[in-house]
């Protein structure tokens, strides 16, 4: 009983602390750049823990610990792959693109190309990829409080939805920001407190847990190939993970909330540090439950591992039934909460901006509209949006859709990375390359994500579950070739533009 | 707009980002390359990366860490080198700006 309260309290205070962030920011959302990029006002750390808080999703959380819980060292190594990613991101794409975007990724590859052609498809790649990201989300959430706390998948799929509506609607991207800042710290707190714990039972020595973990499940556990039986299946999902990160529309977007390249520098550094403490600390979360709770217990309560953190947190708080354990169980369950609704959030109103601001008020509107409906038509998208998303939670119920962060991911790489690249640093790129190789990348990893075992199983035509190794190759060659083939620009002044903004910072957007 | 061309085809500029271009590519191509061992290595050198190297921290853990530390170390090197861009950016446009009086 008291334990039950105790979880209904924490549930209450998240909850209230992000609708009081909610009312704080509606104040502050009076326009369309209020509503995408909250007046860009936020500072270096500030954006730093919102980007952690947007890219640490209940997979990262409850899924990688699970990876790491039942296949060990693979579980780590497909950790390591999660950071590595923002190099490419904070050497070639953070700053540029602040300089030279006003609200959305089409906004730089607009700047010099066609833009109506090129809006409308970077448009759709970037509702693909969100809509994917979504539904993964969506189905993982529904799925994981259903076991944490016990309410039925789809009022678990409608309260997520109801909030992420509530938070953007109103609050537009200040409150989203906020509740992905608080959502870091929530996380990172229960994280290092588990890892505190798990530290004073091993002596805050990882060889002695590593040597547990080699008594306990056999000395395989701490080598690779329990998980990656083919190594091409890994290199392939590695190229994804690292070329991709600078390719996530949700991600992208974060960069134009701060007033300058030099704080989105600064927030990739935060974010850097952030999130590589963070992975380095759930690979030990992930071995300390694979000793203390055991692989068998947590299928048992999760085939796909879910479930390897919150059953280690009760059992240092002091095992089932216990008052602590249940009480550290359900921390665990409220910060996967936080957690879920932080970067459902961030999705919404990504959506939004890649319908409302590219498809309606430039290739529909040809940039003529009105402010004023601006701003209205960006927060019925995000309406709309959001309740698409519980709906398409609800209707995929009890689907396997694990492999869909990692298809967001190659898509992101595919589809949207070779054109970010060439539009930002190739003279002679063009619209048809463009456009075409957007599609290609696109086309690629979807179909051959169809093709593969994640989807065919095993009638698979294509042997590996993800197609960065061949989608991604294909888009940056299909941009090359098709801008070889297609007219040049013709717009040197534009070029020279767009080169003297992202790399001196005059006349971008304040 | 002028200034844009003007500074665009200026020596300066050039040279700034050629400065950019020199550094940041080479680095993120190798760290790509890098990278990319780890799966290599965990696909096709078993043994290596199970091999304890002290007591129970196999090699494949270290090799993995060791990851995090270059990113991390990469990204404190960038920042550095972007702080001298940027003031190399700075000059640049007063310059322009005082020759146009404004």
């Amino acid at each position: 009983m008291g334990v039950d309260l105790f979880g209904v309290i924490l549930f209450v205070a998240i909850v209230g602390l992000t609708m009081y962030v909610t009312y704080w920011a509606s104040k502050r959302n009076k326009s369309t750049s209020d509503f995408y990029t909250a007046s860009r006002s936020l500072t270096g750390w500030q954006n730093g823990m919102a980007i952690a808080g947007d890219y640490l999703s209940a997979a990262s959380f409850l899924g990688i610990a699970g990876l790491v819980a039942l296949n060990g060292y693979d579980g780590f190594m497909y950790a390591v792959g999660w950071l590595m990613g923002y190099i490419v991101v904070l050497f070639i794409v953070a700053e540029p693109l602040r300089n030279s975007g006003k609200y959305t990724l089409a906004d730089v590859l607009a700047y010099r190309l066609k833009p109506i052609p090129v809006r409308m498809i970077a448009a759709v790649v970037t509702l693909v990829i969100t809509l994917v990201y979504m539904v993964a989300q969506m189905v993982g959430a529904g799925a994981i409080i259903q076991l944490l706390v016990g309410i039925p998948y789809e009022l678990s799929v409608l309260i997520i939805g109801a909030l992420m509506i509530i938070y953007v609607l109103f609050g537009g991207m200040l409150a989203t920001s906020w509740v992905q800042i608080i959502k870091a710290v929530l996380l990172m707190f229960a994280t290092i407190t588990m890892l505190l714990f798990l530290g004073f039972l091993f002596g805050f020595n990882p060889s002695k847990l590593f040597e547990m973990v080699a008594v306990e499940n056999g000395p395989q556990f701490l080598q690779p190939g329990l998980l990656y039986k083919n190594p091409l299946d890994l290199l392939s999902l590695g190229i994804a993970l690292i070329l991709g990160t600078a390719g996530l529309p949700h991600i992208l977007i974060r960069f134009y909330t701060v007033p300058s390249a030099q704080e989105a520098r600064k927030s990739v550094i935060w974010a850097m540090g952030i999130i590589g403490v963070f992975y380095i600390m759930i690979a030990f979360i992930g071995f300390g439950s694979s000793v203390l709770v055991g692989p068998e217990v947590i299928r048992a309560a999760d085939q796909g591992g879910n479930m390897a953190a919150p059953l280690l947190a009760q059992y240092l708080g002091g095992g089932v039934g216990t008052l602590g354990g249940e009480m550290f169980m359900a921390v665990i369950a409220a910060v996967s909460f936080a957690t879920i609704v932080a970067v459902v959030a961030g999705l919404v109103i990504t959506a939004s901006g890649a319908f409302a601001h590219d498809i309606y008020t430039n290739v529909i509107k040809r940039g003529k509209a009105e402010e004023k409906k601006q701003f209205r038509v960006a927060r019925y998208t995000a309406l709309v949006v959001g309740a698409a998303s519980i709906l398409i939670g609800i209707l995929a119920k009890g689907q396997n859709v694990a492999y869909l962060v990692a298809l967001a991911f190659a898509i992101a790489a595919s589809a949207n990375l070779p054109v970010i690249i060439f539009s930002l640093y190739w003279k002679r790129f063009n619209t048809t390359g463009a456009v075409v190789g957007m599609l290609v990348g696109l086309v690629s990893a979807v179909t051959l994500v169809v093709l593969g075992p994640s989807v065919m199983q095993e009638n698979a035509i294509f042997p590996l579950a993800n197609p960065g190794i061949i989608s991604v190759p294909l888009g940056f060659f299909a941009s090359f070739l098709f801008t070889l083939l297609g007219k040049p620009e013709a717009n040197e002044e534009k070029y020279e533009e767009l080169m003297v903004r992202a790399n001196t910072g005059l006349g971008t957007e304040l | 707009m002028e200034k844009y061309s003007e500074i665009a085809r200026s020596k300066e500029f050039h040279k700034l980002k050629q400065a950019k271009m020199l550094f940041i590519w080479p680095v993120v191509i190798l760290f790509l390359l890098y990278y990319l061992s780890l799966p290599l290595l965990a696909g096709y050198a078993k043994p290596l990366m199970g091999s304890y190297v002290f007591s129970y921290v196999t090699f494949g853990y270290l090799y993995g860490v060791l990851f995090y530390f270059v990113a991390w170390g990469l990204a404190y090197w960038y920042v550095r080198k972007a702080r001298q861009f940027d003031h190399e950016a700075q000059t640049l446009l007063s310059h322009y700006d005082e020759k146009k009086g404004a």
